[in-house]
């Protein structure tokens, strides 16, 4: 059982690979989960980033490679001797148990004192504040609700690592805004590690200090939210992370990606800033969003692109407007794009 | 759409001559266990309590309600345990057509003709000397108690998250700790409503009973069959109602400990 430290612990995933008879779901990820940071592992549903968390967690077993926890190699260790503590989807609450039953579950099976129990219960429930709703039944309680129950049930115990399951998709807009706050608070003040897994992009920059980016099996990047969105490796990585314009290279299997707001939009045959590398695409709207204007843009292969600016010429107003779209090679990322069929 | 004032009498009145005709002729039993004539004659002319003061008095009547009980009860507890065991098992098997056709075995008894499950079984017994013994007739009737069983906790097993249990595993929980305190009381509604109807499948059971009978051990139905075949008095109508009164409230609080399971998963 892991002593109750003030540090998380750190996973080192070495080559874990997870076959199906009909599909590979992990194919050979290794990942260094440093001690006590927010990793957030993001990608499309099917690209094996629950798989990952499924394997971390043992409730499913490796095909190949190995798991450390703080150095002690977990593979073989059952899922309950493990002291990781697990947050789902669907809450997984006791519907037979009430909510302190509930939180108090993983330490009456550590055999703590009765009393103990209940300090530490009743401290949860006052933390997620929920005091006073100890003795409801979880289909009593919201959504919500019953996920910070779950969340309290979860770290009750001390866990040096938390394991969360896209723990917000069951709830709507608002809700899930104000727990993702609360997460990232909690986060804070215990100072574990969490493992977080979202589908969601704008949840995984929101609160992470870095995400591991799935796609069909590997990790296609691991960075903060800003390398990734700066500086992106691979093309999914690119359009699965914020928007953007990606322009082929005329020759060769490269292109550009280029954010928002590092491109440039000018009147056809104007002159292009030194050293600056140019396009010709077709305005299709502008919208002003009063921070500046929002540019809808298609390039001569019929794919679309964003840019963002303060103002432009007049000129360039209207619907469906030829122009020079610009960057500097040096504000944007080229990466490797097998052209499109 | 709104149902007009004429058709919904006419819909009323169809529903109350197909109740009456489905309950009447169980209902007719209750009067006639109470008349005062030593005929079954419908309707009864006076009423007295004497044919339930008779059966209580005749040891032959309270010996079969005695074995009628105790058999139910054995068979209930039997085909409960076995009908869990049997309902995890295939929850377990990763097979999933392997448990398809196990789970078909299992149901056989309820589709097979009884007859022959009869013959069969008292072929059996003659060889194995089981005929008119208490655990031939516990054997016997927890083959036709164990499809009730498994149907209803394979359904409240249906209905319950496997996910609690990976839950409770994350909290430190061992697999069997996580059985008994997480699995079990999510699924005991549905093993509670599926003992009651292996109870009462065992308790109005007539004709295995009648292969497998003897003259010292006899169970309620099997002795009503034979009371009726040499004279027809009303101590057969009290002994009537009391099966339907003890079948009755058992299957109405089975029913409604399923159907509350059901309303459970889906909250």
């Amino acid at each position: 059982m892991p002593a109750s430290s003030n540090r998380g612990a750190e996973i080192y995933l070495d080559g874990v690979t997870k076959r199906y008879p009909t599909s590979l779901a992990l194919d050979d990820i290794t990942l260094h989960v440093r001690a006590g940071e927010f990793l957030t592992l993001l990608g499309p549903s099917g690209s094996g980033k629950t798989t990952l968390l499924n394997l971390i967690a043992g409730f499913i077993e490796l095909t190949a490679g190995s798991i450390h926890l703080d150095g002690r190699r977990i593979n073989d260790v059952p899922v309950h001797k493990r002291g990781l503590g697990i947050v789902f989807q669907h809450y997984a609450l006791f519907p037979h148990l009430t909510v302190s039953d509930n939180i108090a579950f993983p330490l009456t099976r550590r055999k703590m004192p009765k009393e103990q129990i209940r300090e530490l219960v009743n401290a949860e429930l006052a933390t997620a504040g929920l005091s006073g709703y100890g003795k409801r039944f979880p289909r009593e309680l919201s959504g919500g609700q019953q996920q910070r129950v779950a969340l309290a049930r979860a770290l009750v115990f001390k866990p040096e690592v938390l394991l969360l399951d896209e723990p917000l998709g069951a709830l709507d807009k608002n809700l899930r805004e104000r727990l993702q706050l609360e997460i990232r608070r909690i986060h804070r003040e215990v100072g574990r590690t969490f493992v977080f897994v979202t589908h969601d992009q704008e949840e995984a920059l929101t609160l992470s200090d870095r995400i591991a980016v799935f796609n069909e099996g590997r990790i296609e990047q691991v960075g903060t939210a800003q390398e990734l969105y700066e500086r992106p490796v691979s093309l999914f990585v690119a359009e699965f992370i914020g928007e953007s314009t990606v322009v082929p290279e005329t020759t060769g299997d490269m292109a550009w990606v280029i954010r928002p707001e590092k491109a440039k939009l000018l009147e056809p045959h104007s002159e292009v800033p030194g050293g600056c590398l140019t396009a010709d695409v077709m305005i299709q709207q502008s919208v002003y969003l009063g921070s500046g204007w929002k540019h809808e843009i298609v390039l001569p292969d019929n794919t679309t692109g964003v840019v963002r600016s303060d103002r432009i010429p007049d000129s360039l107003h209207g619907v469906n407007i030829p122009a020079q779209l610009t960057w500097h090679p040096s504000e944007v990322t080229r990466v490797s794009a097998p052209k499109r069929t | 759409m709104r149902t007009s004032l004429p058709t919904k009498i006419a819909l009323w009145a169809l529903a109350v001559v197909v109740s009456a005709w489905l309950v009447f002729p169980s209902i007719i039993v209750i009067p006639l266990s109470f008349t005062d004539k030593a005929s079954l004659v419908f309707p009864p002319s006076g009423w007295s309590p004497r044919w339930y003061e008779r059966f209580f008095s005749n040891p032959a009547w309270t010996m079969a309600l005695g074995n009628s009980l105790l058999i139910g009860l054995l068979v209930a507890v039997l085909a409960t345990i076995l009908g869990t065991l049997a309902a995890f098992s295939l929850r377990a098997l990763r097979n999933r057509s392997l448990a398809n056709a196990l789970k078909l075995g299992l149901l056989a008894p309820m589709i097979m003709p009884g007859i022959i499950i009869a013959i069969g079984l008292y072929a059996l017994f003659l060889k194995l000397g089981w005929v008119g013994t208490l655990h031939g007739f516990v054997f016997a009737h927890t083959v036709l108690a164990l499809p009730f069983t498994v149907i209803a906790i394979t359904v409240g097993l249906a209905g319950f998250d496997a996910q609690l249990e990976q839950a409770a595993l994350s909290l430190g929980a061992n697999p069997l700790s996580t059985f008994f305190w997480v699995t079990l009381p999510n699924v005991l509604p549905s093993m509670i409503s599926g003992a009651l109807f292996a109870f009462v499948t065992s308790f109005d059971e007539v004709l295995l009973s009648l292969f497998i009978k003897s003259p010292y051990l006899n169970t309620l139905p099997v002795l009503m069959y034979s009371s009726v075949t040499r004279n027809t008095d009303p101590t057969l109508a009290a002994a009537a109602t009391l099966i339907m009164v003890i079948t009755t409230v058992l299957v109405i609080t089975g029913l409604i400990l399923s159907g509350r399971k059901k309303h459970a998963s889906v909250l």
